[in-house]
């Protein structure tokens, strides 16, 4: 997942706004996004790293800003 | 008597016992009765309105029962409310006093800017930022704590709640001290609640429900867990970190929960109390809920603001009920004691059983009405034909149950419908809509479609440009009820009957995938 794609699905399929969306921008503890949007991206994720997210990776550090998503897709990414 | 003395029973019981945790902090019993106390010396004693501006902190919870112990009704402002919409609310309540915690502090201080409102405040964040508005600000910290607390009687108000209204204008639902006391009477000695119990705190305080969070741990002299921003986004992490044992919320929470992988088998194993209310509770939450949390009691409660908190309840049990829940939805059950339940067609006649009507309800726990709205009042709090007592008419669609069976849930009869648990009027959102957009194609689509529940709202109009349309809704309505996402349509879609054809917007829904 690159940064691009990442950025392309907030914005387009979660509804993130274009114009305050950063690297740290806090996705869900900011209120840009609602607590169900978390799911969606968690599929989204779940196709990029081929896997289900273990329950205990479904936190805050983890999903709330594009930094800690693509850091957590790296680690998890297919081989 | 007052929903109040509850508490005071635990502070003279108890007062080392930790009533709040708070921001990693603890409040015993002790503490927030003094807190309280001060807060109601600057309230000042007599009757009237306090607004409550905040939530989920120690100067809320203290300013609620400091309201109650000044002789007061406590009016909840949300803040997340848009400021004319709060400012509306509190002109409407008359409120003579406003308790306000540091979040809500800049809404309170834009809100309250010109009224007579005696502003009362225990930190110095909130100090700073309202004596810069120039009200009157009275500081609770500088005050002896009040030595007597009011003893209202059961007609006394003790809150007054808003709530979606469908043309427009919230309606502000009353209820009394006596309201309270006939549904604590009744419901606690449903669930065996203890002083070791840990309540979950995931209503706001402008839901009617929160008052169990609240007044049931105060009663039994447990403690209330605040979850905080992160917790409340991840609420099945919050039930495990903090060893919940009485989980109180809508189904939507739980299914978030599930959803996020928080329900494993045995994942909440300290949970005792678990209770839904609010919406429709599918069975496939209630199943997962039970596995999560084995040694629970599940319970479906049903109960709409006027008939206060809660009034039928149905008992989850595993294994044998999936089959007696009509449209894979929980029944609301039987009706709790004191609560008598009637089924009736549009002209208010008991249906036969097993046939469906709309639920009325009468019983001490029925409210007196809504605020300086008689019209609306006497639409819904009625007299039925062939039976006395006073009746409401939910609007909820049930069916009747055969002998003592329990009262399956059908859905809404009008409009409403329950956003995530937010209780919201479609017609209230399509108007704003319609003024916003400058149109008179406005529509408004619960998704994805359930019984009387959904997840978000999706707005279509005729023309416009979505985000500026968003944020002008924003402006004008609580964010729970402003539509997640607004599609433009060249024109809207009409059935041959010339009405709006919600199949043909739920397919151009769909066909995003």
């Amino acid at each position: 997942m690159t940064r691009e794609t990442l950025m392309a699905y907030l914005i387009g399929d979660l509804g993130a706004d274009p114009s305050r969306l950063q690297d740290d921008t806090p996705l869900f503890s900011g209120g840009m996004l609602d607590s169900f949007r978390m799911i969606d991206l968690m599929t989204f994720i779940e196709g990029a790293t081929g896997r289900q997210m273990d329950p205990v990776d479904v936190t805050l550090d983890n999903l709330d800003n594009m930094t800690s998503i693509l850091a957590y897709v790296a680690r998890k990414g297919r081989g | 008597m007052g929903v109040h003395h509850r508490f005071l029973s635990s502070v003279a019981r108890a007062p080392q016992a930790v009533a709040l945790e708070c921001d990693g902090a603890n409040l015993t019993y002790g503490e927030l009765d003094g807190l309280a106390r001060r807060l109601a010396a600057a309230i000042g004693t007599g009757a009237g309105r306090t607004a409550i501006f905040g939530h989920r902190t120690a100067a809320s919870t203290a300013g609620v029962l400091g309201a109650l112990y000044a002789g007061t009704s406590y009016v909840p402002v949300h803040p997340g409310y848009p400021v004319d919409r709060a400012r509306e609310m509190v002109a409407r309540a008359g409120v003579r006093a406003a308790v306000v915690d540091d979040g809500a502090a800049a809404q309170a201080a834009e809100v309250l800017r010109g009224t007579a409102t005696v502003v009362v405040i225990a930190s110095d964040a909130a100090l700073a930022v309202l004596r810069g508005a120039g009200l009157s600000v009275v500081d609770a910290r500088d005050l002896a704590p009040a030595v007597s607390v009011a003893d209202p009687g059961p007609d006394a108000e003790a809150n007054l709640l808003f709530t979606s209204g469908s043309t427009g204008r919230p309606k502000g639902v009353r209820v009394t001290h006596g309201n309270l006391e006939a549904f604590f009477n009744a419901a606690m000695p449903r669930w065996d609640l203890r002083p070791t119990d840990r309540f979950s705190h995931l209503f706001e305080l402008v839901f009617d429900l929160c008052g169990f969070d609240l007044f049931a741990a105060f009663t039994v002299g447990g403690t209330v867990v605040v979850p905080d921003r992160g917790q409340l986004l991840l609420p099945g992490r919050y039930a495990a970190d903090k060893r919940l044992t009485v989980w109180f919320s809508v189904p939507s929470t739980a299914n978030l929960a599930l959803r996020q992988r928080a329900l494993a088998p045995n994942a909440l194993p300290d949970l005792r109390v678990v209770l839904f209310c609010g919406e429709a509770l599918s069975v496939d939450i209630a199943q997962a809920f039970q596995l999560a949390a084995p040694q629970a009691v599940v319970e479906n409660v049903y109960g709409p603001t006027e008939v206060t908190l809660a009034c039928t309840g149905h008992r989850w049990l595993a294994g044998a009920d999936p089959e007696a829940c009509e449209g894979g939805v929980v029944p609301i059950g039987r009706p709790f004691e004191g609560v008598e339940v009637r089924v009736v067609d549009a002209d208010g006649h008991e249906v036969a059983e097993g046939e469906a009507g709309e639920l009325a309800l009468a019983g001490a726990q029925v409210t007196p009405g809504y605020l300086d709205d008689a019209a609306q009042t006497d639409r819904v709090f009625v007299s039925l034909p062939g039976v006395s007592g006073r009746w409401y008419r939910t609007g909820d669609r049930v069916r009747r149950p055969v002998g003592e069976g329990p009262i399956a849930y059908l859905g809404r009869a009008d409009s409403q419908v329950q956003v995530n648990g937010y209780r919201v009027e479609v017609a209230e959102v399509e108007g704003a809509l319609r003024a916003v957009s400058e149109t008179a194609d406005a529509t408004i689509l619960p998704w994805p479609p359930g019984v009387g529940r959904c997840d978000a709202l999706i707005g279509f109009v005729a023309g416009g440009e979505p985000h500026r349309i968003r944020t002008a809704l924003a402006t004008r309505l609580p964010y729970y009820m402003v539509p997640r996402e607004i599609r433009i349509v060249d024109a809207m879609p009409l059935t041959t009957n010339g009405k709006v054809d919600r199949k043909a917007l739920a397919a151009l829904l769909e066909g995003k995938g």
